[in-house]
């Protein structure tokens, strides 16, 4: 894929960022200049659980991406299995290491010992939704646009998270987001086993 | 001038019976209307043409709602042709009659899955649209069967209480997006999927309705219709009844 395409399809992240602010302003219901990249969701936005769907669809519509449906903890239970995550309510120390590792953007003041896995989302900023965009769109960048039936270029599709082929038609859907989260869940959780082996 | 002008419907099981007049209907009162179907494309190729024949916008495209797939497929297809969704009219419905002790699994799966599944799916996909238009309506078709019960159908009956108790609950989830969601609960219709009862038992069903006499499909239609329209804008989480009084 020529750069420029690339670029115009990933933007600047200082883009991705405005595009993002945009978004979320337009989803709550603000002005633009009330949402920043350290603005709670819930605190300083007044989310709902309704929001979170609004703007991730909002999202995608942007982006034209798939947006995941399950956040990061939900993910990394999948893989490290939720009791080794969560005990009696309570984040354990890897979830926190975890956390910290895979969501950077997070008040690393608030991820102590005795954080209550419902108070992670009450901790989401709108840099956490500029952060999965990025990873999305890095995603998407990466994936192969020839067309699996005729070898043709694949294009993006104008309206849905697809690669459709201007040759043959065929449509390709976008690597869903869960997906990308899952594998990011994954490097995270590589980086944090390779911290916890060098600490011991 | 139609209180649908400019408007966009989808109707799931649009190609017949109370499906089709639905799509008739929207569209005379201006709606663009995209026809579902599962499997009968001729049929549906007909209500298109009688819609455009009219003067009217209409597609048609073949579904199975109870696909996830498919489900996404239709949304698609919607949104390319006409951008926008305003009222999706969750009509696509089946039965498999039968006395509950000789009802086979498979009776019980294959209507939840179109019946219950089916309108799960479709709203599902229909929701980013709609939710960043801030409005839309969403309609399905329950029965009254869902309130009175009766004799060998307990998977439908099971099937449409279930779309009774979602409109209820999606209508408070959802209002905060403007969507309303309700239902049409019709009584007994003339239709293929009455076909049966009525060859058995009309007289004592016509006994039975107040107006004495069956529904017919337009009836049904226009409920729908209204409320798809700006007429109900203040009406959401309510199951309207057209009957006949069957039941009362």
């Amino acid at each position: 894929m020529p750069e420029s395409d690339a670029a115009r399809e990933t933007g600047t992240p200082a883009d991705v960022e405005q595009r993002v602010l945009a978004v979320i302003a337009r989803a709550m219901d603000r002005p633009v200049s009330e949402v920043k990249p350290s603005s709670s969701l819930e605190f300083d936005l007044g989310a709902q659980s309704l929001d979170y769907l609004d703007i991730a669809f909002s999202l995608e519509r942007e982006f034209r991406i798939s947006f995941p449906r399950a956040d990061f903890m939900e993910r990394a239970a999948d893989h490290f299995g939720e009791e080794n995550l969560v005990q009696n309510g309570v984040i354990t120390d890897l979830g926190l290491r975890l956390l910290a590792k895979g969501m950077p953007e997070l008040d690393p003041a608030a991820l102590k010992p005795g954080l209550k896995v419902t108070e992670v989302r009450e901790m989401f900023v709108v840099a956490t939704f500029v952060r999965v965009v990025q990873q999305l769109l890095a995603a998407k960048a990466a994936m192969d646009r020839t067309c699996p039936d005729c070898g043709a270029t694949m294009a993006e599709s104008a309206s849905l998270p697809e690669f459709v082929c201007p040759s043959c038609g065929k449509s390709v859907p976008l690597r869903s987001g869960d997906d990308v989260m899952f594998e990011h869940v994954v490097g995270v959780a590589d980086a944090v086993q390779a911290d916890g082996g060098s600490r011991s | 001038m139609g209180t649908l002008d400019g408007q966009v419907a989808l109707v799931t099981g649009g190609s017949r019976g109370i499906g089709r007049a639905i799509c008739l209907e929207l569209a005379r009162d201006g709606a663009a209307v995209v026809v579902n179907y599962r499997s009968r494309n001729e049929d549906a190729e007909a209500v298109i043409a009688e819609i455009r024949a009219a003067g009217g916008r209409a597609e048609s495209f073949a579904a199975d709602v109870a696909s996830e797939k498919d489900a996404r497929a239709l949304l698609a297809h919607t949104l390319r042709v006409y951008e926008r969704l305003d009222v999706l009219v969750c009509n696509a419905g089946i039965v498999r009659d039968q006395l509950l002790g000789a009802m086979q699994a498979d009776d019980w799966d294959v209507v939840m899955q179109t019946n219950v599944r089916g309108v799960f799916l479709s709203i599902r996909e229909a929701l980013p649209q709609m939710m960043s238009q801030r409005g839309g309506s969403i309609i399905a078709l329950s029965s009254i069967a869902a309130e009175r019960g009766g004799r060998g159908h307990a998977n439908y009956v099971a099937s449409k209480g279930a779309i009774n108790a979602m409109v209820k609950s999606l209508a408070v989830e959802l209002a905060p997006r403007g969507i309303r969601v309700n239902a049409v609960a019709p009584g007994i219709i003339v239709t293929e999927m009455t076909g049966r009862i009525r060859t058995f038992a009309e007289p004592e069903i016509r006994a039975q309705i107040p107006l004495k006499r069956l529904g017919q499909p337009e009836e049904v239609a226009r409920a729908v219709r209204f409320l798809a329209s700006p007429d109900a804008s203040y009406v959401t989480g309510e199951i309207l009844h057209v009957t006949g009084g069957f039941g009362v």
